[in-house]
């Protein structure tokens, strides 16, 4: 029929749409088969499904829940509610990976804690080391609500954190001085154990109380025996004028450091006051004192000040969001013999700003501090790792700075931003500079050095290490121009650039 | 040159530098010197083993990781999975879970570690259905099991 060219006639239409409607009808049917049959696959399919079939032993799946518990979007206790409810055996392997259980992040305290809850919770992490966060919300003012006061310094959290479970880590933000002075005074009963088992606490507050200026701030006194304290007083523009100045002396007298290992201090008062705190600290390994708050000028300017501070066993110092030359002062004042690690990271004024080559400043207060530092008795000689970050220099100084520091072997430059000649400047100073480098990383380096600089150099530093000097020959050199591609060295002359998947040959 | 036997019998020639990734392997080899008798593999297969020498080929050479460091005894980890491993572990699910599985098996704690990221990563930010969801597995929970589970990890009233 389909052959035949003679036009149908119309009974033979009707005989025609009806065969059309029939395989129709019948392709529909076999169209649902297939469909069934693709479902029925694939719920055989789901059955085999790795994780359905539990073929993951339990310490795996359980590190695996460890890993998905430390992801920063999302809160520890929420995370590990989301994992216990996706089956039960799932929740059999939660219950048992204890470091799953051990730390309990900022808890907002609006209202009172369930204590017993929390309780139930870390005694899951059975021997793993248990870390808390609490966060007192409530009093942001200075005169408490009396109808409606905060939970944080309630009785019942005193009780919690006199007598456990033990704590190897606390954190405790206040709003007020007061709130964390009342709390601490609860927990002082003649029995707090694990009180006295903690090992490192932060004290964070943001206001200085109206009855609890700095003098009568008497809570260091009543710490724990820890070896690791961050301490985050309130800015010294919350104290009446000039009582930071008039009791300087007496202001945090009770804060000494001498058991102390690692110590960090986020505070924006006077220089002169810190480095005669941390004077106490002969045993500090870890010191970091970070700037992050509005300051005087004048009041981080050390030329008056004279003496020097020791910190025989200070290993790692970093100095935070640094504003300006005036807070890399302190570095003279400090002797750091067993110097391993500085790290220097400014703040970002200069972001953004076009410079012109010209504009870059030579940081010449910034090379005087270091040259203090490699100078004189007790001086750091043993400094291996170097990071400044976020700094404005020219290439000029940061040669000069660099070529007093030879004994580093890892130094990362991140978001420093330099005329673009310092390449050009090393090639006459490329067996004084840095000699032992091994390990170096110049990340967010905008227009600053180019990738085929900093491969130049990497190939001319292996050319000379090659020919017997005593320079070290390179192993290892990261670069990211943006944040989205990292340039990375190997040995073997490819350069490998992450985000783009390309390779590159050497230059 | 060291030989492996597979779970179906696929005899596979490794050099030595590069299956020596594998700490149950190279403890092996050090315990039973040298030998022309293949290692059998029993929980491998030989699709699977072409990937985990893949791996081993890409980092042979690099420094083996301290027998006695294990990550997952870090404390706090680096989430980060390096470039190359990621495209490499650009699978399907049954394949991550058997590359994980004879990580785990063949001792290669980098390639576990990498592997156990790779499915944290898959659950990150996800509810608990959608976890389901992603990995085909049934709720076996009653509404009332879920209720008191929600009840017991509340502690903070609060939230």
């Amino acid at each position: 029929m389909a052959q035949d060219p003679t036009p149908p006639e119309t009974a033979e239409i009707r005989s025609i749409r009806k065969e059309i409607m029939s395989r129709r009808e019948a392709m529909d049917v076999l169209r649902h088969e297939l469909q069934a049959l693709e479902a029925e696959c694939k719920a055989y399919e789901s059955l085999l499904a790795p994780m359905r079939r539990n073929v993951l032993p339990v310490e795996v799946l359980g590190d695996i829940f460890s890993l998905v518990v430390q992801m920063p979007e999302t809160t520890t206790d929420s995370q590990v509610t989301t994992l216990c409810l996706v089956c039960k055996a799932w929740r059999d392997v939660a219950l048992g990976t204890p470091s799953i259980w051990a730390r309990v992040g900022e808890i907002e305290m609006e209202t009172p804690l369930n204590v017993g809850k929390l309780r139930n919770w870390l005694s899951r992490a059975r021997g793993h080391p248990r870390g808390l966060e609490v966060v007192g919300t409530r009093c942001m003012y200075e005169e408490h609500d009396e109808a409606s006061p905060c939970p944080l310094p309630s009785t019942t959290m005193a009780d919690f954190l006199a007598s456990g479970p033990a704590l190897d880590e606390l954190s405790i933000k206040a709003s007020s001085t007061k709130c964390m002075e009342e709390l601490i005074d609860r927990i002082l009963q003649p029995q707090s154990p694990s009180w006295n088992t903690i090992r490192a606490i932060h004290l964070g507050m943001s206001h200085w109380h109206i009855s609890s200026g700095p003098r009568s701030w008497s809570l260091l006194k009543r710490l724990p025996p820890v070896t690791s304290l961050s301490l985050s007083p309130p800015s010294s523009e919350g104290l009446r004028e000039n009582q930071l100045h008039q009791e300087n002396n007496k202001t945090l007298e009770d804060l000494t450091l001498a058991n102390l290992t690692t110590f960090r201090l986020t505070c924006d008062f006077p220089s002169s006051w810190i480095l005669g705190r941390i004077g106490t600290g002969e045993n500090l390994e870890t010191l970091t004192l970070d700037f992050e708050r509005s300051f005087r000028d004048d009041e981080r300017t050390l030329h008056a000040f004279h003496s020097r501070v020791l910190l025989p066993r200070l290993r790692t110092l970093q100095v935070l969001q640094i504003a300006d030359n005036s807070e890399t002062q302190i570095l003279r004042c400090l002797r750091m013999p067993a110097l391993d690690r500085l790290d220097l990271c400014f703040g970002k004024p200069w972001r953004g700003l076009k410079l012109e080559a010209h504009d870059y400043p030579d940081m010449w207060e910034l090379q005087a501090d270091i040259i203090s530092l490699v100078e004189g008795p007790n001086c750091i000689s043993r400094l291996h790792h170097l990071r400044i970050s976020n700094l404005p220099i020219s290439s000029c100084g940061l040669l000069e700075v660099l070529l007093l520091l030879p004994s580093v072997t890892h130094l990362r430059l991140d978001n420093v931003g330099s005329d673009p000649i310092f390449f050009a400047r090393v090639k006459d100073k490329n067996e004084q500079l840095l000699p032992r480098l091994q390990y170096l990383e110049i990340l967010n380096s905008g227009h600053s050095f180019t990738p085929q600089e900093v491969f130049r150099f990497f190939e001319a530093r292996k050319v000379i290490a090659a020919a017997g000097t005593s320079l070290v020959c390179l192993e290892e050199l990261v670069m990211t121009v943006t944040s989205a591609k990292v340039f990375k060295g190997h040995p073997s002359n490819l350069y490998e650039v992450y985000g783009s998947g390309n390779w590159l040959s050497g230059p | 040159m060291v030989l492996l036997l597979t779970s179906d019998n696929e005899m596979f020639s490794v050099a030595e530098d590069v299956i020596k990734r594998s700490a149950y392997i190279k403890n092996m080899l050090e315990d039973v010197g040298e030998s022309d008798l293949p290692i059998p593999l029993p929980n491998v297969e030989s699709n699977v083993l072409v990937k985990i020498l893949e791996y081993c080929e890409h980092y042979r050479g690099e420094p083996l990781p301290a027998s006695d460091v294990d990550p997952a005894e870090i404390g706090d980890r680096s989430l980060d999975i390096a470039d190359w491993d990621q495209k490499y572990m650009a699978v399907d699910q049954e394949m991550l879970f058997e590359i994980i599985l004879a990580a785990n098996y063949l001792d290669i704690k980098s390639l576990l570690d990498v592997g156990c990221k790779t499915v944290a990563k898959m659950m990150k930010g996800k509810s608990s259905e959608e976890i389901r969801t992603l990995f085909n597995i049934a709720n076996d929970f009653t509404p009332e099991e879920e209720a008191q589970i929600r009840k017991e990890n509340a502690w903070a009233e609060c939230r």
